[in-house]
């Protein structure tokens, strides 16, 4: 057998030879560039841009939850089916909201702000609700939901997948998301090449590149600088020629920690806490920063509300989660990122929409696996709704319909079953990040199941 | 007479450094953890004492070096093997003696009372990674082994748990096998024995956890068929305690009856208070049902939830949907000694008709040695830490398992190019491996040596085997023969139970064409040169090869590579070997354990970073998340190359910062026991170049970097008017991200 042996040197070379770009990583990150050409499931092919049609690459925000948030409950394409339940509050009364060319009714907190809405005419235009079901209804199998339950090879989470073929083609300073909503729940963190990676969360990452700034050590940092220029330079007599560029490296990374903070100021200034407009700040600074392709934050729209007294609760934070996305919006928008940026939903279940007393009673609501839904805005989105529900008998609780992919509309018997409406919703969500599906198919198992739906896409 | 005299230098001017103040700390280790691990290895003040001798080799080259060679060279191999900085006299050894000189140093940092309780704990770090037994997220990858809503998935999750047990047991899960392999070491044992031993370093808690997995599957809450295995028990909610003798005897009123007494320390989810004011637990019997009748006690069947209050939760009841009591931390039955009374444990396989012990018989677990399990475990590679990382299911069948143990032991795996063709092709999957398909060459080899592990282990690596499938479980009748086949490098043999692998991995060879080596020690060298360099060692260098043959011809004694290794240019870099012969050894930045390490070490304060404290208060854990933004050693899926960070970034350059800047306050004018002190100045800043930065008195930039450190603190105390204090902290974060501590081999 022929064994493997790596040196820096030979894959620096392999890698320059196939054009460099995943020697730079190997600066920046500091992983070793064999590495960066065989973590698990990543090939070279995975870390280098292997896509074509660069005008269509979008970044990602992925606002996740284990909680299994109603966010499905009240969304367009759940208002035509009179049964489903939803909360009876002024601030949550049934609202048209247009996407696109169609009109849907919706919770108010989805309408335009011009309809008493949270949401813009521009974010509405790129936008789609993606109806499917996660099956799951365990709270911990979050990252079962990351990995579309077992669609994925070896176990990567999609949101990783996505990284990967992104990454190389923005030449982040890491292939690797970003958790900043994880907080710490395990569950929510975010697994990459088989390392669970650690959250940073926003006012970690604030602390990170500028300190506390009544800190008198924060205020001695410029004296600082200057003093660890001369021990660098002290250091540096008498040194190799590699010490010496490691010394000068080590300098420069340090500058870097600077210029960063300055030219993030004022985002990470605006950080106060860890709420959503504290993410929502973290995930376009890192994204501005070109440090990661990928962000994953937690907008709650409900929580795990078992017991929640006429849907109180889901109204709430229904009005602060869809005020939590235009957060994001703003927040790409201040940086110029709104075109360059997809965001999306993605979380472990859903919530029973009906047929249970307490739901009927608007006492609660349960997991419930047969539904969830994925929001999606992005410049590549066709504003829409995907799917939609679907009734197994007259008395039957409302569950996530099949769906035609020729046209996107809940069909009973569509090409994609409801059973793989969540692989179709992830490879949608892949083409409107712009990556094709075939350079997708290559991190899902044979067979794994679900199309694209094209209309969800421009 | 210049050894002499910087041999005089250092103890006039070390003896009151934070090195040398604390170094009956350092032969104890660096922190809670290690102290434990320490006490239960029965490690005395002189921490080797009882350890072989190390076999002396032959070879030393005592070419004197330049004083910015041995400056260099010790810096490294001083700093990696124990975090400790330098001494003149360590300089003075090498300069004079060379290479020789820095084998005999390396021999004393492993012998030495001073220094033998740091390079343990470093090799422990070492050990955790090499082995891959950390890493792992405890609620959700131990699902398989434990079970789900049982083991370690609390309802409520981390806040219904009382004390730190749970969090000790999870560190104990990771230290586990890196103890058995430096008991291994201490012992002067073959280090080969990490791949047959069968005897592991176990606390009575893990004793305990080894007993749970092979529990009868009570999933979804006690609701398994197979109900006539599982026991009956209480939980009684008055708040009194229950000796778990009682707990034990079938004579007592109180037998399998478990107490509900409030934790030691205050938790988030206890009683009707702090956080659980909407929700009933009856704790303290504090609870009514529906008619306002007390609830004095709930029933349970199963283990998986009795496990959960051995650890200090006390589960939910009912499961059903109008439960009347739900979780809440509790007083855990593990005491602090049960998860640090370390001790050689064999495990061996259960007999016919021989009844385990149980889980929550603590009192005999506690005075066990030899523990009779159905499950066979050995090396490192049956570990619970280990499969809890490297899950498995029905689909992938062990083959993740298996991959990872090769790539362990070898550094390489199966590719489709492999050419070997094994002795049996028993477990051969058809579906998976195609005859002339790219996915052939590696299923071919890979499907019969993943055997080893699917005889003998259920899909979720307990030996439950279910013959019917289940809507929860498919089914996987327990196989009817065992063993398996390992065809890899030269060997292709088969061994008939899980047992024999290790006996295989251990023959393998490098196939060199002239003078072949053991290949599980060419590859523990070349982990040893990722550790030190960040970079791999040339495998056909003859220095490469000279080391590893001292350590095979030493009996694998793992003290002789450590000394025959890091006294050579293959880590020190002094002349130029093949390995860096175009082109010369890179510099890597100080990764977070070696960083933490050294400022422990160096500041006399144990786990200064915070990183091994089970319950971390909120000080402690700010310090620890600040610790974490620093790149650190790690593994990967698949990958042949552990992963080692070594180029600065700013995210490093920043988390570095951050530590340094926190740590400060801990050692400058601190409340308690203060490193440095502005009440004298001179001292503090030559106590940070000498113990801190490494510079000791005679190193030729001494009188430089001190004057940068004085103008540094003159300058800080004139900036805005800030105090002596805060001049000096400053002047120790600068200290803390110099170059020769951020740098590792400058």
């Amino acid at each position: 057998m022929k064994q493997r042996d790596y040196t820096r040197r030979d894959a620096l070379r392999a890698i320059l030879a196939a054009g460099g770009g995943v020697a730079l990583r190997a600066l920046a990150t500091g992983l070793p560039a064999s590495f960066l050409l065989n973590p698990r499931g990543a090939s070279a092919q995975d870390l280098e841009c292997a896509i074509t049609a660069r005008e269509r690459l979008q970044y990602l925000i992925v606002s996740t939850s284990s909680a299994g948030d109603p966010i499905n409950c009240n969304v367009p394409g759940t208002y035509e089916a009179s049964a489903i339940i939803h909360p009876m509050q002024p601030e949550m009364a049934a609202t048209t909201v247009q996407l696109g060319a169609k009109s849907f009714m919706a919770a108010k907190p989805w309408a335009a702000v011009e309809a008493g809405g949270a949401l813009s005419a521009a974010t509405l235009s790129r936008t789609v609700f993606f109806h499917h079901s996660t099956r799951l209804t365990v709270h911990g199998d979050q990252p079962k939901m990351m990995k579309l339950l077992g669609a994925t090879k070896s176990g990567e989470m999609i949101v990783s997948a996505y990284a990967k073929h992104l990454a190389g083609c923005f030449g982040t300073v890491q292939p690797e998301p970003i958790a900043v909503g994880a907080r710490g729940n395990a569950s929510e963190l975010v697994s990459f090449a088989g390392r669970t990676l650690p959250a940073v969360s926003p006012t970690q990452l604030k602390q990170l590149l500028t300190g506390a700034r009544n800190s008198p050590l924060v205020k001695l940092r410029s004296l600082r600088d200057t003093s660890l220029d001369k021990l660098n330079a002290l250091a540096k007599q008498d040194a190799s020629p590699v010490a010496t560029a490691f010394l000068d490296a080590l300098a420069l990374s340090q500058r870097q920690v600077r210029e960063l903070a300055e030219m993030l100021a004022t985002t990470l200034n605006a950080i106060t806490s860890d709420d959503s407009q504290g993410q929502a700040l973290a995930a376009a600074a890192l994204i501005a920063a070109n440090v990661t392709p990928v962000v994953t934050l937690r907008i709650a729209f409900g929580g795990d509300n078992h017991t929640d007294q006429d849907l109180q609760r889901e109204a709430t934070e229904h009005v602060t989660g869809v005020q939590g996305i235009t957060q994001v919006m703003d927040a790409l928008a201040s940086l110029g990122l709104s075109d360059k940026v997809t965001f999306a939903t993605m979380n472990v279940f859903g919530r029973n929409l009906n047929g249970i007393d307490k739901v009927d009673a608007r006492e609660g609501r349960d997991h419930y696996g047969n539904h969830s839904v994925m929001v999606m805005i992005g410049k590549n989105v066709a504003p829409g709704v995907i799917g939609g529900v679907m009734q197994a008998g007259k008395t039957a609780a409302y569950s996530a319909a099949d769906i035609d992919s020729s046209n996107g509309q809940a069909a009973p018997g569509g090409d994609i079953p409801a059973a793989e409406t969540q692989l179709a919703a992830a490879r949608t969500l892949g083409a409107a990040l712009g990556i094709p599906n075939d350079a997708l198919a290559s991190d899902l198992t044979v067979g794994a199941g679900g199309k694209v739906v094209a209309s969800a896409l421009v | 007479m210049g050894f002499l005299l910087a041999l005089g230098l250092s103890a006039a001017c070390g003896g009151g450094s934070p090195a040398h103040k604390d170094s009956a700390a350092s032969a104890a280790g660096s922190g809670d953890r290690a102290a434990s691990v320490s006490a239960a290895s029965g490690a005395p003040a002189k921490a080797n004492a009882g350890a072989a001798a190390i076999p002396a080799t032959t070879g030393n080259d005592k070419t004197p070096l330049t004083a910015a060679q041995a400056t260099s060279a010790v810096r490294k191999v001083k700093g990696i093997l124990t975090g400790q900085a330098i001494t003149d006299a360590d300089v003075a050894r090498v300069m004079s003696e060379g290479q020789a000189g820095l084998k005999a140093l390396t021999r004393s940092y492993m012998e030495d009372a001073a220094t033998s309780g740091a390079f343990r704990d470093k090799l422990l770090f070492f050990f955790r990674n090499a082995f891959q037994q950390t890493g792992f997220l405890p609620t959700e990858d131990f699902q398989n082994q434990l079970l789900p809503n049982g083991g370690f998935d609390f309802m409520g999750g981390q806040r219904a748990l009382g004390d730190d047990a749970f969090a000790r047991l999870v560190q104990n899960l990771e230290d586990s096998f890196a103890l058995t392999a430096w008991q291994i070491v201490q012992e002067g044992k073959p280090f080969t024995e990490v791949l047959t031993t069968q005897r592991f370093m176990l606390t009575t808690a893990l004793k305990s956890l080894y007993l749970q997995i092979e529990a009868p599957n009570d999933r979804a809450f006690g609701r398994a068929a197979a109900s006539a295995e599982l026991i009956s028990w209480k939980i009684d909610y008055s708040g009194n305690a229950i000796p778990i003798e009682q707990t034990l005897d079938p004579n007592s009123p109180n037998y399998l009856v478990f107490d509900d007494q409030p934790p030691v320390a205050p938790a988030m989810m206890f009683g009707n208070g702090n956080g659980m004011t909407e929700r009933q637990t009856c704790a303290a019997g504090s609870g009514v049902d529906a008619a306002g009748a007390a609830i004095t006690s709930a029933a349970f069947t199963g283990q998986s939830r009795l496990f959960q209050r051995l650890l200090g939760h006390t589960p939910r009841f009912s499961q059903d949907n109008m439960p009347v009591c739900y979780e809440h931390a509790s007083r855990p039955y593990f005491t602090q000694q049960d998860s640090s009374d370390w001790q050689w444990v064999t495990i061996r396989p259960l007999n016919a008709g021989e009844t385990r012990p149980l889980a929550y018989d603590l009192p005999r677990l506690r005075t066990l040695k030899e523990l009779p399990l159905a499950l066979p475990r050995i090396g490192y590679y049956t570990t619970p830490a280990f499969l809890a990382i490297w899950n498995t299911n029905d689909s992938n069948q062990h083959r993740v398992t298996a991959n990872q143990t090769l790539l362990i032991a070898y550094g390489s795996s199966y590719t489709s190019a492999s050419a070997i063709f094994p002795l049996s092709t028993a477990g051969l999957d058809a579906a998976h491996a195609v005859d002339g398909s790219e996915c052939y060459g590696c299923h071919v080899g890979l499907d019969p040596l993943r055997a080893f592990w699917g005889n003998q282990f259920d899909f979720n690596d307990r030996n439950d085997f279910p013959a019917r499938g289940t809507r929860m479980t498919a089914k996987n009748p327990r196989p009817t023969t065992q063993g398996g086949v390992l065809a890899f490098l030269d060997m292709n043999a088969q061994g008939a139970n899980m047992l024999e692998l290790g006996g295989l991995l251990a023959q393998a060879s490098d196939q060199a064409a002239s003078d072949p080596l053991n290949a599980f020690a060419v590859e523990l060298t070349q982990k040893l040169c990722f550790f030190s360099n960040s970079v791999a060692c040339d495998k056909t260098d003859p220095e490469f090869r000279r080391v590893v043959r001292a350590f095979q011809d030493q009996k694998y004694d793992f003290r002789v590579l450590i000394a025959e290794l890091f006294s050579s240019p293959l880590i020190t870099g002094v002349t130029p070997t093949k390995t860096f012969q175009t082109e010369p050894m890179p510099l890597s930045i100080t990764r977070r354990d070696h960083l933490c390490a050294a400022l422990s070490q160096r500041l006399g304060k144990p786990d200064v970073c915070a990183l091994s404290v089970p319950r971390p208060a909120n000080a402690q854990a700010a310090t620890a998340r600040l610790a974490n933004t620093v790149p650190a050693d790690g593994f990967s899926r698949g990958s042949e190359l552990p992963i080692v960070p070594s180029e600065p970034t700013l995210f490093q350059r920043a988390g570095v910062e951050m530590l340094c800047e926190n740590i400060a306050a801990l050692v400058v004018d601190a409340e308690t026991d203060p490193v440095f002190r502005s009440t004298d100045i001179p001292a503090a800043l030559a106590q940070m170049l000498e113990a801190l930065m490494g510079y000791p008195p005679e190193h030729p930039q001494h009188a430089a970097a001190l004057q940068i450190l004085q103008e540094h603190y003159d300058a800080a105390r004139k900036e805005s008017r800030s105090n002596a204090t805060q001049a000096l902290r400053s002047t120790f974060v600068l200290a803390c991200e110099a170059p020769s501590m951020v740098a590792q081999g400058l």
